[in-house]
């Protein structure tokens, strides 16, 4: 004991050697934490997971109106403004009135809570999109890159094969095709898929367009992490004392390879929150009446002459969660890797 | 004669020579070969993919026969005059080797039934050409400058609120930045128009006279501006990380120490490596460009070629709509090949073989 007290290095005090083993993770998130635009970003994007998940329960409690309740004789209400809404259509206004915190759009609807609800498709799309994305990606950049060889160089040859597909253009064809399928009759397990499309407004396909060509650069990043990890001196440790593959796979790479692609993934959020909101702006997006983002600017650009604020109560909310998101990125990417912090 | 030919062989070989110890030997002349026919495959998939895909959607091209009721013997004649009544893999087959002669097919649309494909694209890339390079010039402009005054005054209030920017201009998606433009410059301030585009379709470089006219400037203020702020979003990042990195180096630290002034060291010494990871941006550039313009040209009404495609889709001309994604396609593998090349330009260790 004392030859160890002994060989302790004068810098190092009592407690920082008694500290517990750091994680890689868990300097990350100390790292992040200093880091007050990404922690903004965090907590707004968190308040923003909330609003989705409690639409609806707010809409019980009759804080926000319902997505597609048409209030009759109010279309285009301007913000801050009530009316006595005629529900009903008896011609006799009730007497409950019915305030637009940031006004109503053509039909009569209020922005605020179409705003609301537009949140889920945004985040739906942004979350299961980069989930759907890292994990084909991951899988199948391990695969290749661990085993190597034949098989490395055939499954690159394919990624390198889907890399000079141009992106928008095919999205926008299969989700032309995808739509034309949700009015036809087509029977089978194609019909399966076709009525769930149908039940989640027209947001499934989206997902499956979106997921099956994004994952193609995560593969890449996978591929090239393990190929730099797998040589390194702690995996030959691990298969000297006779671990499998699985095992190196799992205990051993993806805990150390997994941090760049979770950033990369929080970097490629914005870039599918946006997609969906393109698609759904030339109306290829999730179906009406389903509120999402990208759908209600393009129906405001017809009225942004006399109400602005059609474009912009949904145009910031978009602005902001990619904002938010890119934000949280790039403090993720500078805990993970001090390297690219440029200073 | 025998003289004047062998002095032009001459010369033609020596160019060729040029020419190959340029793009970096014959290893290098091999792999491009090799990846530029390795696009080939890709191209003929993205081809049937879309082919088939839009055939798969309902409706025809020619819906439009008949005013109140569809004429069927009409259509059928129609459908017959231009193959498509033919197996969709006999009108493939008949399709790709029509290309290979280098004819996309007639369009089918209702207005342009009958005029080349070719013809249609020819009028309207240029447009679509414009509006992106004008926004890579604009992104560079913005974006090296915005890197540079970030990278010197590093960690200062002027670093931040560039970096600031440079996160804003990254993330204000264009279906918002280009709405809110038109709202601020078009319908407030009416200083400039809503939509369309300045110049004539067709002409790759306008004449000056045009190009310095108000009318086409003030068409492209707005589109190149939206298009332009991402691209230099991401351009002052790295050139921003880029000169960090560089001025950490020995060679600056030996420059300091021969006593060179401050500016010298930072845009002679500097920068000039700097610039080199963000020269690599070109090729991702060059793919941005194209699906840029594609939102671009939706929201400000641009007749280019990512409105030719959405009309297409619509329209079902089929030819047309496949034509584009033949185009798209082969603009994007170029370009990856294009990058692949730069990097082994500015980064001799980088070999392929």
């Amino acid at each position: 004991m004392a030859t160890r007290e002994r060989a302790k290095p004068v810098t190092l005090d009592e407690e920082e050697l008694l500290r517990k083993p750091r994680s890689p993770m868990g300097d990350a998130w100390r790292q992040l934490q200093k880091n007050k635009a990404a922690m903004i970003s965090l907590a707004f994007i968190i308040v923003l997971i909330v609003m989705a998940l409690t639409a609806d329960l707010m809409h019980q409690a009759g804080w926000i109106d319902d997505y597609n309740t048409q209030h009759r004789g109010v279309g285009y209400a301007e913000p801050l403004t009530c009316a006595n809404d005629d529900k009903d259509e008896d011609g006799v206004p009730d007497p409950v009135q019915f305030c637009f915190v940031f006004g109503a759009d053509e039909l009569g609807r209020d922005l605020l809570s179409r705003t609301i609800y537009g949140t889920r498709v945004s985040l739906a799309v942004g979350f299961i999109g980069s989930g759907v994305s890292l994990l084909i990606g991951t899988v199948y950049g391990v695969i290749s890159g661990y085993y190597g060889g034949r098989i490395d160089n055939l499954m690159m040859r394919f990624v390198d094969f889907l890399y000079g597909i141009p992106f928008l253009p095919l999205i926008i064809l299969m989700q032309v095709y995808f739509k034309s399928l949700s009015n036809a009759e087509v029977g089978g397990l194609a019909q399966v898929l076709v009525d769930i499309d149908n039940s989640m407004g027209g947001m499934f396909f989206l997902f499956v367009a979106l997921g099956a060509l994004s994952w193609i650069g995560m593969a890449r990043l996978a591929r090239g992490q393990v190929l730099s990890y797998k040589e390194k001196e702690f995996v030959e440790a691990a298969r000297a004392v006779g671990a499998g593959d699985l095992r190196i796979i799992f205990i051993h790479l993806l805990p150390n390879v997994i941090g760049p692609l979770i950033v990369s993934e929080t970097l490629a959020i914005p870039g599918y929150i946006f997609s969906e909101a393109f698609l759904s702006f030339i109306g290829l997006g999730v179906n009406p009446p389903t509120p999402s983002w990208g759908a209600m600017i393009n129906a405001g650009r017809e009225g942004i002459r006399s109400k602005p604020y059609l474009v912009l109560v949904p145009g910031t909310a978009l602005a902001l969660t990619t904002l938010a998101f890119n934000f949280l990125g790039d403090g993720l990417r500078d805990a993970f890797d001090p390297r690219l912090r440029g200073e | 004669m025998s003289g004047f030919l062998e002095a032009v062989k001459g010369v033609a070989l020596r160019i060729a020579d040029a020419i190959v110890r340029a793009l970096g030997g014959t290893s290098m002349v091999k792999y491009i070969i090799r990846r530029v026919l390795a696009g080939i495959p890709v191209l003929l998939a993205i081809t049937f993919a879309a082919f088939a895909l839009i055939r798969a959607v309902p409706g025809g091209p020619f819906d439009f026969v008949g005013t109140k009721q569809r004429d069927e013997r009409a259509v059928a004649a129609l459908e017959q005059q231009f193959g498509l009544d033919k197996p969709l893999l006999i009108q493939f087959f008949n399709y790709v080797v029509n290309l290979l002669r280098g004819n996309f097919g007639p369009s089918l649309s209702r207005t342009n039934l009958g005029t080349p494909v070719s013809e249609i694209i020819a009028m309207k890339l240029p447009i679509s050409m414009q509006v992106g390079i004008m926004a890579v010039m604009l992104g560079f402009g913005l974006g090296i400058p915005l890197g540079v005054l970030a990278a010197v005054y590093h960690n200062s209030l002027i670093d931040y609120t560039a970096t600031f920017f440079a996160v804003l201009g990254r993330s204000i998606p264009s279906i918002v930045l280009g709405p809110v433009l038109i709202l601020i410059f078009a319908v407030k301030l009416q200083w400039l128009p809503v939509a369309f585009w300045g110049s004539e379709p067709g002409v790759w470089i306008p004449p000056l006279n045009v190009l310095f006219s108000w009318r086409y400037i003030s068409h492209a203020i707005m589109p190149v501006f939206t298009l332009g702020t991402g691209m230099s979003a991401g351009i002052a990042r790295l050139t921003r990380a880029s000169l960090l990195q560089v001025m950490r180096d020995d060679y600056i630290r030996t420059a300091r120490a021969k006593g060179l002034p401050e500016r010298t060291v930072i845009y002679l010494h500097a920068l000039k490596n700097a610039l080199i990871p963000v020269a690599t941006i070109v090729g991702p550039l060059l793919a941005a460009v194209l699906t840029g313009t594609f939102v671009i040209e939706l929201i400000f009404a641009i007749p280019g070629l990512g409105d030719t495609f959405v009309k297409s889709v619509s329209e079902r001309d089929y030819n047309l709509l496949v034509g584009v994604t033949i185009l798209y396609s082969a603009f994007l593998i170029l370009g990856n090949i294009l990058v692949d090349i730069m990097y082994t330009w500015l980064d001799p260790r980088i070999r392929y073989d």
